[in-house]
């Protein structure tokens, strides 16, 4: 516990004494503000609700923005060489693995809960936001976004080249989350022999939209953490089968 | 303190180390030497459990590298290849997080971090950014880290490399003033630190371990007797067959030739003393025997001889 | 020599396994996930998920696939921006809910009519190559309009292929284009055509909508249907839904409505029904002869869902007899699995001059439990044959029994007709020079409304989902006295009421001579219709005198223990025909109801106070079969007048009765007018509500409809507009900015402090 929280707060310091996380936080937030309030006139809608925020805006923008934060992680080390003493100290390398994911939701969650900024400032022109929903949805935007930071963290791990990191894991992150798009899932089902119903309940989104409506599922918690468990495990595994 | 027995490792068609054995213990300083590829650094990374053979077996300070590879490394102060820092630290930052990795009481690692600046001497730096030092005090820091936990053994792999002289002699003290207490083993590829202070020289070449043992042993063992180097005068006659001729000479090779002497380098099988029967081959064939001398053999070329393709 | 492969392999099986634990779960995750998310909390304010209790029961009850078609335009009006969305993730909710039960598609119909007018264009083209029959792969074009009005005889499938040959080759010419080519298009626009109207017939009808485009406002078409299908049973459509709020009670009922084995019986008791209506055959539904004012609404709304049985009340036709006859039926076994047929609802239309026997019956039907709906007034009047016939006004009197029955609910019938500001229009009947009878709207004092708008109705209350208004055409009003009845735990809502500019026309039989049922009396409809309803004057500029009344109740419901009207009383008897008139005890007189009247209501009281609460619905009726079963349901057994049977009944708690205080509110003279005046399509569409919730259980009534909050913006100046972009585009990522330099700085002064100090030391 100790090493992971060593290690945690190395990549945390790692992340805030250096530019990177303040330039994806700030992009971030002025990218989602400009298309949720300029690009979707939000004033100039008839029902003015939070929902398209979450629902369609934050999965996309997610996709590109969450694999910036976490290419970092294990590429960096690997190009500079710190993974040899990194994995040399005498730590598990789960806990290294953990450190490193914990870090880098907590940046996720710093930029998501920035935006908590929209629906407060919004409150104060609409009447009857539903506050309960609006919780929902940022605990949906949490559990689901950690399944993208998983996946992004064990990127990172297969290549030292960040860039390459980077393009990989918006490749698949954009392939699970939309997986469960309903679109997708219609066209799936039309025109792959109906597999859409099957393989939509793989994909994120089809789990996320039920948050977004407000709707807390169990099934859904569940499946998000065992996802992001199965990422972390299969980022343990090549880190840790590298030995061999 | 290090046992190594028959240790095998294959990267895809190449083999990095290939049945490598030794023992190592405390109060040692090893050098390990070997050109660039030839399994040093892998040996190292098996040593300290960042790599696993393919087989064999390892123990470190008593710990197996498989079974126990948290106590292997607990025990072992490393300074990897080209002495990775991470640049975005402060120095204070990185050691302390280093200190913590290294599982020092949480109460003692200020002041061991104190201790360990003094004795490295990067007090001055202590607030900058790893990314902004000189490659001097970058080695330091390594060093420092390595150190921080006072483990029994460490392990280095090139800490000279990139420096200047002045740098390497103090490294080169370091090393010497830890071999007291500690196992050191440290690779390089050049033959003076190795033969400055080393009590005891590997060498590796093509994943083999082809030599083990004290430099002196070593030039005994590898270059045997002695070499001579001969001045002769002669009217253009073949001095070097004639000299080869001469019982328990193994080699003669003219090296240099001026106003109608050359010089030579005779080399002969241990035990003998050559110096006369080159003296009675000069005089029997009216040769103008100048100057003998015995040659100082030196571990350059101990190392030539033993890494020579 | 040692291997490190043993390790290796643990490594590798440990991590496998891992993996393939995780793997599996997710992949069970998908397989199950119907059945497990029903574990969840509804984070929603209005609860928008949470289906209710009834309504899930319905669901878990299914025993067959329930195909849900959502009929939604592609293109959403901007009002209702988030109506598809919202009815998609409820209708997905539902399908969790039901297991995987009730599927749900959403159709474009715009898209499916293009899509089948190209396959059915693709089969014409075949047919016409194969030099098959086209007649019947035609498309069944509706019938125009003028056509109709014409009296054109229709057209053969061939003539209509004539026609289109000869347009497709006129335009063609023009167009300079092919005419087979010209023909096909026109035949798919057919085609097309005829899948809207099919979907106009099931009455999937689109609704336009005002939309802003650019600059200039233009009308669009939106489709926002349901179709509920079950097995092949005919399916159920919610014609046109905009609220998702009421929507699961719509679907409730559609579902409950389609999958129950068998139609619910509805015992239909009109008071005015024609003398001679032949018995009841239950072989031969269909009453032959002079029809009820009802027929409409029986045969072309009730019949479709409901087994109607029309009961006269009268000796051999009681409602007794109508259940002895459901239960033969029974044991007669059409449906095994289907459970005992009984009364799910009975109605009682225009009670007129009931004996108090009648009133017996219909007092003992409530206090069973049997839901009842009433329709009473004291007038009515039949606009059909319109002024130049006269204005065929006529007056009922439900008789001194039946109001003493009310009574004993504390509801007071009052005498005189109301007319209101609030009011809806008819149609009369006029004769034109020109055109000979037309309709014409008129607007009608006497057709009181009770609108949402102007909160006149409980828009709330379930049976009134999505109903804007109610008409009440020569409605006498009602006062509630509801203290004495919820004493006996009874509730009463009301329903819909007066609006405050109301006022009571006294329409008297006997002020102009004229009385008795059927009269026409014109002259006296005179004297208000010609100012109010003819001149199209308001009261109040016309100088006619009127005062304005408190408000009365229009539609009340009454739930609860229903008080028995003659508990403890003598069962009175049928009365007996004039020729066997060899009873000496008159059943009817004076006495009679006069004695009920005082004890009627504290007797019901005491009855219903010692009940247990708990009860079952079914032990009310029961119970006192046991004393004097015998007695109450075969009166014709006990002869001796001085010892006539006592009732005894202990009232379910389960009672029901909704009381409309106007006849003509349903009666099929103006419910047809629905087309042309919307207060009598909801008129119906409550009638058809309260049936519905009673006769398809209780399970409905329960279902609440939700209460949506409504997001809007309110005091939305471009000031705090500004404002907010300000702070989500410029503050907010200043402020992250601000804090990372802010960090920066104080590190950097950190360590310049530090290496001077060491430069200078």
């Amino acid at each position: 516990m100790g090493n992971l929280l060593n290690i945690y707060r190395r990549e945390c310091a790692a992340y805030f004494n250096s530019p990177i996380a303040y330039i994806v936080i700030v992009a971030f937030l002025v990218f989602m503000s400009f298309l949720f309030f300029l690009f979707f006139g939000f004033f100039s809608q008839p029902d003015p609700d939070v929902r398209p925020y979450f629902d369609p805006l934050l999965p996309f923008v997610s996709i590109i923005f969450i694999p910036a934060i976490t290419m970092r992680l294990w590429s960096e080390e690997k190009k500079q060489g710190t993974i040899e003493l990194l994995m040399t100290l005498p730590m598990k390398s789960w806990e290294v693995v953990l450190g490193k994911f914990f870090a880098a939701y907590s940046v996720l969650a710093v930029m998501l809960l920035l935006t908590i900024t929209i629906p407060l400032s919004i409150s104060w022109v609409v009447d009857g936001l539903d506050w309960k929903a609006i919780t929902s949805m940022y605990i949906g935007a949490l559990l689901i976004s950690a399944i993208y930071v998983a996946l992004g963290s064990f990127v990172s791990s297969m290549t030292e080249n960040q860039i390459v990191a980077y393009l990989v894991a918006v490749v698949l992150t954009a392939i699970l989350c939309l997986a469960g798009f309903p679109r997708v899932i219609e066209w799936a089902n039309d025109n792959l022999w109906g597999i859409g119903e099957y393989f939509g309940k793989f994909g994120t989104f089809f789990h996320y939209q039920y948050f977004v409506r407000g709707l807390f599922n169990l099934v859904d918690v569940v499946y998000a953490l065992s996802v992001t468990a199965l990422f972390l495990i299969l980022n343990n595994v090549a880190v840790e089968g590298r030995k061999f | 303190m290090i046992d190594v027995r028959n240790i095998y490792k294959r990267y895809g068609a190449t083999v990095a180390v290939n049945n490598v054995s030794f023992q190592a213990k405390q109060g040692e300083i090893v050098g390990f030497l070997g050109p660039n590829g030839a399994g040093k650094s892998t040996t190292l990374k098996i040593l300290t459990c960042y790599t696993v053979a393919d087989s064999g077996r390892v123990t470190v300070a008593g710990h197996d590298v498989l079974e126990q590879a948290l106590e292997v490394r607990r025990s072992v102060g490393y300074l990897p290849e080209n002495t990775p820092l991470y640049p975005e630290m402060r120095v204070v930052e990185y050691l302390r997080f280093m200190a913590r990795a290294r599982q020092i009481d949480p109460k003692a690692i200020s002041s061991r971090v104190e201790e360990i600046v003094d004795t490295t001497g990067i007090r001055p730096v202590m607030k900058k950014n790893i990314g902004h030092l000189s490659r001097g005090y970058r080695q330091r820091v390594g060093l420092a880290q390595a150190l921080i936990h006072d483990p029994p053994i460490l392990i280095f792999d090139e800490p000279t490399s990139g420096l200047d002289p002045h740098q390497i002699i103090e490294i080169r003290n370091l090393i010497r003033e830890l071999g007291k207490k500690k196992l050191v083993l440290f690779s390089s590829h050049i033959m003076q630190e190795i033969s400055a202070i080393c009590t005891r020289i590997m060498v590796i070449k093509a994943g083999k371990l082809v030599a083990n043992g004290t430099p002196q042993d070593l030039m005994r063992t590898v270059l045997g007797g002695g070499t001579f180097r001969v001045r002769i005068g002669s009217d253009g006659a073949d001095v070097s067959d004639a000299l080869k001729r001469i019982e328990g000479v193994t080699e003669a090779r003219q090296l240099e030739r001026a106003n109608g002497a050359a010089e030579y380098q005779v080399r002969c099988a241990s035990g003998r003393d050559i110096g006369a029967d080159i003296y009675r081959l000069a005089s029997e064939s009216g040769w103008v025997l100048s100057r003998i001398t015995a040659d100082e053999a030196s571990l350059e070329d101990v190392y030539l001889e033993l890494t020579a393709a | 020599m040692a291997d490190s492969r043993e390790y290796r392999g643990r490594f590798w099986i440990t991590s496998g396994v891992f993996v393939a634990i995780l793997v599996a779960t997710i992949i069970l995750l998908a397989i199950v996930w119907e059945g497990l998310s029903r574990y969840k909390l509804d984070f929603t304010r209005d609860g928008l998920y949470t289906l209710s209790e009834p309504f899930r029961e319905i669901l878990g009850g299914l025993e067959d696939r329930v195909i849900v078609r959502y009929y939604v335009s592609e293109e959403v009006p901007s009002v209702l921006l988030n109506l598809r969305r919202d009815t998609e993730d409820m209708l997905a909710e539902v399908k969790t809910l039901s297991g995987g039960r009730v599927e749900f598609q959403v159709l474009h119909p715009e898209q499916e009519a293009k899509k089948e007018a190209r396959r059915k264009v693709e089969e014409y083209k075949k047919a016409k190559e194969e030099n098959r029959a086209l007649d019947d792969l035609e498309p069944k074009a509706r019938e125009s309009f003028q056509d109709l009005l014409m009296g054109r005889k229709k057209k053969t499938p061939a003539e209509i292929r004539t026609a289109r040959k000869q347009r497709a080759a006129a335009y063609a010419s023009k167009a300079g284009r092919d005419a087979v080519e010209v023909e096909l298009e026109m035949l798919a626009d057919e085609y097309e055509q005829t899948y809207l109207d099919n979907l106009t017939e099931e009455g999937i009808v689109p609704r336009r909508f005002q939309e802003q485009r650019g600059s200039s406002i233009q009308e669009v078409s939106f489709y926002s249907a349901m179709e509920i299908r079950y097995r092949n049973r005919e399916p159920e459509v919610i014609p046109f839904y905009y609220q998702l709020d009421g929507l699961e009670l719509e679907l409730a009922q559609r579902i409950l409505k389609l999958t129950m084995p068998s139609k619910p019986v509805v015992a239909f008791f009109d008071g005015r029904a024609p003398e001679d209506r032949p018995p009841p055959d239950p072989f031969n539904p269909r009453p032959q002869g002079p029809q009820s004012d009802y027929q409409g609404l029986i045969d072309q709304v009730l019949r479709r869902f409901f087994d109607v049985r029309m009961i006269a009340l009268k000796e051999g036709d009681s409602i007794e007899d109508l259940e002895k006859r459901l239960a033969e039926e029974k044991s007669e076994g059409d449906d095994a699995d289907a459970g005992p047929k009984k009364i799910s609802c009975l109605i009682v239309a225009q009670p007129d001059n009931l004996e108090e026997r009648q009133v017996y019956e219909i007092s003992r039907a409530i206090s069973r439990g049997i839901p009842t709906i009433m329709l009473v007034s004291r007038h009515s009047i039949n606009t059909s044959e319109g002024p130049a016939s006269g204005w065929p006004l006529s007056f009922i009197n439900p008789g001194a029994a039946f109001d003493d029955l009310l009574k004993s609910f504390g509801i007071e019938l009052h005498r005189n007709v109301l007319g209101s500001n609030v009011h809806t229009s008819f149609l009369a009947r006029v004769q034109r020079q020109v055109f000979g009878v037309m309709d014409q709207p008129y607007p009608f004092y006497c057709a009181v409304l009770a609108t949402a708008r102007d909160d006149l109705i409980a828009e709330d209350h379930f049976l009134l989902n999505r109903i804007q208004g109610l008409a009440f055409p020569m409605t006498n009003g009602m006062t509630i006295d509801a203290k004495a009845l919820e004493k006996t735990g009874a509730t009463v809502e009301r329903l819909a009421w007066t609006s405050p500019e109301t006022w009571a026309v006294e329409v008297s039989p006997f002020s102009r001579g004229s009385f008795g049922r059927g009269a026409s009396p014109s002259s006296l409809m005179q004297n208000y219709l010609d100012e109010l309803v003819q001149d199209q004057k308001r009261p109040e500029k016309t100088g006619t005198d009127v005062t304005f009344i408190d408000r009365k109740e229009l539609a009340v419901l009454f739930k609860g223990r229903l008080p028995f009207f003659w508990q403890g009383k003598e069962i009175p008897e049928w009365k007996k025909e004039e020729k066997t008139d060899d009873d000496p005890d008159g059943p009817t007189g004076g006495a009679g109801p006069a004695g009920p009247q005082e004890a009627g209501p504290e007797d019901a009281g005491t009855a219903g106070e010692p009940a247990p609460a708990g009860e079952e619905s079914a032990a009310g009726p029961e119970a006192p079969a046991a004393p004097d079963g015998a007695a109450t349901d075969q009166p014709e057994i006990v002869t001796p007048p001085a010892e006539r049977p006592r009732a005894e009944l202990e009232p379910s708690a389960e009672g029901q009765l909704l009381v409309l205080a106007s006849t003509d509110a349903m009666k099929d003279v103006f419910l047809s007018l629905q087309r042309q005046v919307a207060a009598y399509q909801f008129n119906l569409r409550f009638f058809q509500n309260a049936i519905e919730t009673f006769g398809l259980g209780r399970q409905l009534i329960e279902i609440r409809r939700k209460q949506l909050v409504d997001r809007r913006f309110v005091d939305a100046t471009e000031g705090k507009q500004a404002m907010i972009l300000v702070i989500n585009l410029g503050l907010v990522p200043l402020a992250v900015v601000a804090f990372g330099l802010a960090r920066y700085l104080i590190r950097r002064r950190d360590a310049s402090a530090y290496e001077r100090q060491m430069t200078e030391s």
